[in-house]
């Protein structure tokens, strides 16, 4: 699914990701943690496409294709999803439109018909369902005045309404509070089921108590300086970064 | 070519590019005008909205787009004259300029010494969609009363990158990125009053 190979990544001159490889298999769960500054929401951005990062050396291979010579929504097109940490708010632009636009537009590439406002409101009736998310914020501006958990779910939902092949999560539990998180870690589950693979941002061991990932990786001065089982992820709560070896 | 309407009531009035270059509004006294206009500029335009609250309690609210392209220029003059007490007044412009085009907007609010307890309210956002077009936007006041409310406001800028890229990852191509953000930028005008011009300006930006 994704092949990242000696990655080197630059931003004015600072060394942010340093020779960092990691290979994600359809199915699988990747934990990323770190302290502040480790690299991670790079590693997250500039899988995503984000310009202001410089690829000083390595490779990247997404589903076989070299994937940082593509734009960024080629990249979404073919299966790649951030939930970005903070998302943007977009005044005026009202949060459905932008929804079946979003839709649609993967719909064309994958040479589908676009659906219509009725059979787009099917669809999204069942979607905010799974998340338990009101109504009425699809009819507000796109996260304009949505507190930090109504902008995580709102991310979520555009996941449950692509099911993307590659999800990165960057901080999805930041602003959540626990019934939302269990209801976000048990779309996951179900999204598993269907060989979704997942890249997991976060500070806390808390997403750890719903999902049983693959691998617990330790980033640290943009290395991934250990790699194992979610128990590190408790040493680690227990002793602090520092002290990880 | 002018439109003169007097009014002593509430006036609905939906304008476009078809409409007079100059439209001057008198309102009359308790009277309430609703003035919105759509305006795609062509080649070289000055239009004029020019209102005059000359009865006390009267109030209007004035809500201009503008969008030009290619290397077109437009002036855009809206005038409020508060000339009786009480008198409210709201004015909102959106301009979008790409390829070569040249905006320059002036909005006025005059409040006369007799029109005490006047609240006044101008607002110009513009947007450039090319690093060639340009717009000035001059706001001005002209205030004789001390007993009055007014605020004013003016944005000149491109369309914020960050936004750009987050629908980007969205799967949207730059066409469909920015016809998002402008949509988005002129909206609660766009639908509200001229839902038929959705079309025109997915053909005015494409174009």
């Amino acid at each position: 699914m994704l092949n990242i190979n000696q990655l080197t990544i630059t931003l004015k001159d600072k060394l942010i990701l340093d020779k960092l490889s990691l290979e994600i298999h359809p199915g699988e769960i990747h934990v990323i943690m770190g302290p502040n500054g480790s690299g991670k929401s790079t590693l997250a951005q500039v899988l995503a496409g984000n310009p202001i990062y410089n690829v000083s050396n390595g490779f990247v291979l997404f589903k076989g294709e070299n994937l940082l010579n593509q734009k960024p929504e080629l990249r979404s097109l073919n299966g790649l999803f951030l939930a970005f940490q903070s998302p943007v708010e977009i005044s005026g632009l009202n949060n459905m439109y932008f929804l079946k636009s979003m839709l649609n537009a993967h719909r064309k590439f994958k040479n589908l018909s676009e659906l219509d406002s009725i059979e787009f409101l099917t669809l999204i009736d069942l979607k905010i369902e799974q998340l338990k998310i009101e109504k009425s914020s699809l009819g507000r501006n796109f996260n304009n005045g949505f507190s930090g958990g109504e902008k995580k779910m709102n991310e979520m939902l555009q996941i449950l309404l692509l099911e993307p092949d590659l999800i990165i999560l960057d901080e999805i539990d930041s602003g959540l509070d626990i019934d939302a998180l269990k209801l976000v870690m048990f779309n996951i589950s179900s999204l598993l089921k269907k060989q979704k693979s997942f890249i997991i941002i976060t500070h806390y061991t808390k997403v750890l108590e719903y999902i049983q990932p693959n691998f617990v990786h330790i980033l640290s001065h943009g290395k991934i300086v250990k790699s194992g089982t979610r128990e590190i992820a408790f040493q680690i709560e227990q002793v602090g970064y520092e002290n990880i070896h | 070519m002018k439109t003169y309407i007097k009014s002593h009531k509430t006036l609905n009035l939906l304008l476009d590019s078809q409409s007079s270059p100059l439209v001057v509004v008198e309102m009359e006294k308790e009277s309430h005008l609703f003035l919105t206009k759509i305006n795609f500029a062509k080649k070289k335009e000055k239009n004029r909205i020019e209102v005059l609250l000359n009865g006390e309690n009267s109030t209007c609210e004035i809500k201009v787009i503008d969008l030009v392209g290619e290397d077109h220029l437009l002036e855009t003059e809206i005038f409020v004259f508060h000339n009786e007490p009480n008198c409210k007044s709201n004015q909102i412009h959106k301009g979008l300029y790409k390829d070569s085009a040249h905006g320059i907007v002036k909005s006025m609010i005059f409040i006369d010494q007799k029109a005490g307890k006047s609240n006044a309210m101008q607002l110009s956002q513009n947007i450039l969609l090319s690093s060639f077009a340009k717009v000035s936007a001059k706001p001005i006041l002209k205030i004789k009363s001390m007993d009055v409310e007014c605020k004013h406001g003016v944005s000149i800028g491109f369309i914020e990158q960050h936004l750009f890229y987050y629908l980007k990852t969205r799967g949207m191509s730059d066409q469909e990125a920015k016809y998002l953000i402008i949509h988005g930028f002129i909206s609660d005008i766009l639908l509200t009053y001229f839902p038929s011009y959705e079309k025109a300006l997915n053909l005015w930006i494409n174009r």
